[in-house]
């Protein structure tokens, strides 16, 4: 028997050994490594169209029902519209991948983890300790670089340590697009939470312009946290050195200021709100994230498919 | 088996160092919190009516309506926002035969009392001025949105007056707030009071 622990199941390997890089995996894992789920793609797409329908919809049910909603019934409607985004990615995501689904509570529990984390530490911090409201709209400059150096940290480094000491060491994350299901399911997590304490802050929202809000937030952090569950999933089945994840997290942080700045300013260009902009170039950046994430990801699968395939002895010992 | 299961790897020695993630997050931050700090420090002076101060510089000028300054904070309540105020009026003009601050005082206040709905002198008392003597009004009343929504309800408002006599005229520092926003806006104002001087 070979002595070598497959990275996944943290097993002594039986058979061929298979290595990337350092890293060293049984059959089974290596092979899942590099599964593409061509179906996620479609799935993200249905999500965001799914989205932008549900904000076109509410701009016809909104106005008829907002009147008719006073106080607690207002919140609480809210409240249903905050989870909305969460709920229906979940629901797309299962109906694509219900061969081998990831485990329900795996990807919720990374969603709870996050958004408890954003009401326990994150949101906390930014408003209370770093008071970033009151002294970050005096410039372009300021705003970017509170954006990005506090809000981008904080936002980007809670939901990566929410998968990070969570599912990251589990055997459910076997494949390397587990790095963007479990990242995207804790920004989710972030935003619904984020989402939730506007409703409650402002006593409830007007149920069509809320809705915009509640939608550009949930694509926003679904996509930042993508880009750190990409870097997640690359870390943990290759040898990417020592500054891969800093970058990753780094990245999200720019992505995550960058893109806040630009939608504050695209869906309140001067004294006029126009949220649907906002949301649109949101779902724009959402599309496009994904897109690139997804692409990069079945590149580097196919690298390592290609390599399997040619006779390598370095690469597959038995 | 039980010899592979003893000698096999840590499962730790495969994951990349996570103390990095950590350090560069904690970077960011400091690079924020040194942003925030240059940003809360920067003031502006100001000068005129025999008195100078420092207020904070991101705050914005109104249109001075008989005052040598008005500035307030943009990012306090839209409805009356946090406004420092500074008008000089001839000391006749507060009342006759004043010669006592603390007489002036009095008379000034009874002239807010006209002119403000709802005054309420809250406390007076005596402050020095870059070694001058100066009275300090603090007085509530009610006041209207400025955004001039007529079915906007009226505020309560809070403020304080800061009184510094130069010979036959009166300077008054007014520092107004909305009451709900009075004891986070304070720190502002101590801190605008400590660099009050007169010149």
């Amino acid at each position: 028997m070979s002595t070598e622990i497959c990275c996944v199941c943290d097993t002594p390997i039986e058979g061929a050994v298979r290595a990337l890089g350092t890293r060293r995996f049984c059959e089974r894992h290596y092979e899942h490594l590099t599964k593409d789920r061509k179906g996620l793609w479609l799935a993200t797409i249905a999500f965001i169209v799914a989205l932008l329908l549900f904000v076109l919809a509410m701009q016809v049910v909104g106005p008829m029902l907002t009147p008719a909603l006073t106080g607690g019934r207002l919140v609480a409607a809210g409240i249903l519209l905050a989870v909305i985004p969460a709920s229906l990615w979940l629901g797309v995501f299962y109906l694509q991948d219900r061969v081998e689904p990831e485990p329900k509570r795996y990807v919720l529990g990374v969603a709870l983890l996050s958004a408890l984390l954003a009401s326990a530490i994150g949101q906390p911090l930014i408003n209370g300790f770093f008071r970033v409201n009151e002294w970050a709209s005096a410039s372009l400059l300021l705003k970017v670089i509170a954006a990005v150096f506090i809000v981008g940290a904080i936002q980007e480094g809670l939901k990566y340590a929410a998968v990070r000491h969570t599912v990251f060491r589990s055997r459910e994350f076997d494949e390397r697009v587990d790095g963007i299901i479990y990242g995207s399911a804790a920004g989710l997590g972030y935003a619904t939470m984020l989402n939730i304490q506007y409703v409650i802050g402002n006593g409830g929202v007007d149920l069509g312009i809320g809705t915009m809000r509640i939608v550009l937030a949930a694509l926003a952090h679904a996509s930042f946290a993508g880009v750190t569950g990409y870097f997640l999933g690359r870390a943990k089945f290759e040898a990417m050195g020592p500054l891969w994840l800093p970058a990753g997290v780094a990245l999200a942080a720019l992505l995550n200021g960058a893109v806040t700045v630009a939608l504050g300013s695209i869906s309140r260009p001067g004294l006029h709100a126009m949220p649907f902009n906002g949301v649109a170039v949101a779902a724009l950046v959402a599309a496009l994230t994904f897109a690139f994430l997804f692409r990069t990801l079945r590149r580097a699968n196919q690298v390592v498919l290609s390599a399997a395939s040619a006779p390598s002895p370095s690469a597959v010992t038995g | 088996m039980t010899t592979a299961t003893l000698s096999r790897p840590r499962a730790v020695q495969r994951e990349e160092p996570e103390w990095l993630v950590w350090a560069l997050i904690a970077l960011m931050l400091v690079i924020g919190l040194i942003a925030r700090s240059v940003t809360e420090n920067r003031t502006q002076q100001w000068s005129g009516g025999g008195v100078s101060f420092n207020y904070p510089a991101e705050w914005v000028s109104f249109a001075p309506e008989g005052q040598l300054l008005q500035v307030g904070d943009p990012f306090s309540s839209p409805q009356f926002p946090t406004s420092v105020s500074v008008q000089e009026v001839p000391v006749a003009d507060v009342g006759r035969n004043l010669t006592a601050l603390g007489d002036v005082a009095l008379a000034w206040s009874a002239r807010r009392g006209r002119d403000l709905v709802a005054y309420r002198a809250l406390r007076t008392e005596p402050v020095t001025v870059g070694g001058q003597e100066a009275v300090r009004l603090e007085y509530a009343y009610v006041a209207e949105s400025v955004l001039g929504n007529t079915n906007a309800a009226p505020i309560v408002a809070r403020a304080q007056d800061v009184l510094v006599q130069r010979g036959d005229s009166l300077t008054i520092i007014t520092f107004a707030a909305d009451s709900s926003q009075w004891d986070e806006a304070l720190g502002i104002w101590r801190t605008i009071l400590a660099s009050l001087r007169g010149i």
